[in-house]
């Protein structure tokens, strides 16, 4: 019986964690594309320049 | 762990689909770049005190002190670099979007073939919405507003159509006609603009020249953009098909 109550209890907060954990994996990757793509200072826009342009992101 | 594998499944993806664009842009697209750039003008306001060692032929910087790549393998190698780093950005996004449809709409789930139309949703969604037909993709040198007004109105459209596209396929067919609603919004509001079009060089064969140039990279950028997003669509489709499981 008791068995039976902490695996309800697990898989209540994995369904929690689950859709958090897809807004992390989503996070991670809008900062990813930021650095890479928008970031302003002068060492990620040179060294992502032709990446830049080549994805059609507004550059200059 | 979902969000382990999302992000194994993310490099993997991002790795191929970025790695391929690297090397169709190395061949197809940089030489258009590099030939963009031998017609750069040194921008006045950027450098207002032009040291000697400006003058470096097809070598962009905008600013004199800070680092930049030097030309040949270590700037391909960067080229390279950034796009699988954008590759495993957008596969981020495409995975977890397809783990969260599988999770919960009530559509078939996810395979490579379904993913593939999902890349070319999200070719619209990242190319065709924001660059054909608001801010055209632009080789250097052309004359373009403000850059965070462009950036955020690139944003704003790629969110909006986004939307709108779910809209049109999640919603009750009542609700569907909203979708491209959403996605027509930014372009009423129209793209940030220059005063005046153009290019920074005056010289009229520089320009003759640059606008060929554009018309190739606006081409070429079309073409292998098609060809990443679907390759990423698919590959995406899979990895979710097989790796990544989230638990209702």
């Amino acid at each position: 019986m008791q068995q039976q109550a902490i695996s309800t209890e697990q898989s209540s907060s994995l369904t929690l964690s689950a859709a958090l954990q897809v807004i992390s994996a989503m996070a991670v990757g809008a900062a990813l594309l930021f650095v890479v793509g928008f970031a302003p200072m002068d060492v990620a826009h040179n060294a992502a320049h032709d990446a830049r342009h080549s994805f059609a992101f507004p550059c200059h | 762990m979902a969000f382990r594998n999302i992000l194994l499944s993310a490099i993997v993806v991002g790795i191929f689909s970025g790695l391929l664009y690297g090397l169709f842009q190395h061949f197809q697209i940089s030489p258009i770049i590099y030939a963009a750039e031998a017609y750069e003008v040194e921008d006045i306001v950027a450098t207002p005190a032009a040291h000697g060692h400006s003058g470096t032929a097809g070598h962009h910087e905008h600013n004199e002190e800070a680092w930049g790549p030097k030309d040949g393998a270590e700037r391909i190698g960067y080229t390279i670099g950034a796009d699988i780093a954008i590759g495993i950005a957008y596969a981020l996004f495409m995975i977890s979007l397809m783990a969260l449809h599988n999770l919960k709409a009530n559509k078939p789930k996810l395979t490579m073939m379904t993913g593939a139309a999902w890349g070319i949703a999200s070719m619209i969604i990242f190319f065709a919405a924001p660059a054909m037909f608001g801010l055209h993709p632009e080789v250097p040198g052309t004359e373009a507003a403000t850059l965070e007004n462009r950036q955020g109105w690139w944003s704003l459209c790629v969110a909006l159509t986004a939307a709108g596209i779910a809209v049109l396929y999640y919603a009750p067919v009542k609700l569907k006609l909203s979708g491209p609603i959403l996605a027509a919004i930014p372009h009423m509001m129209g793209a940030p603009m220059p005063e005046h079009h153009g290019f920074a060089n005056t010289d009229p064969q520089a320009i003759e020249a640059l606008s060929q140039l554009t018309t190739q990279f606006y081409l070429f950028t079309a073409v292998g953009m098609g060809i990443f997003f679907v390759l990423l669509g698919a590959l995406s489709g899979l990895a979710v098909q097989r790796f990544v499981k989230l638990n209702a």
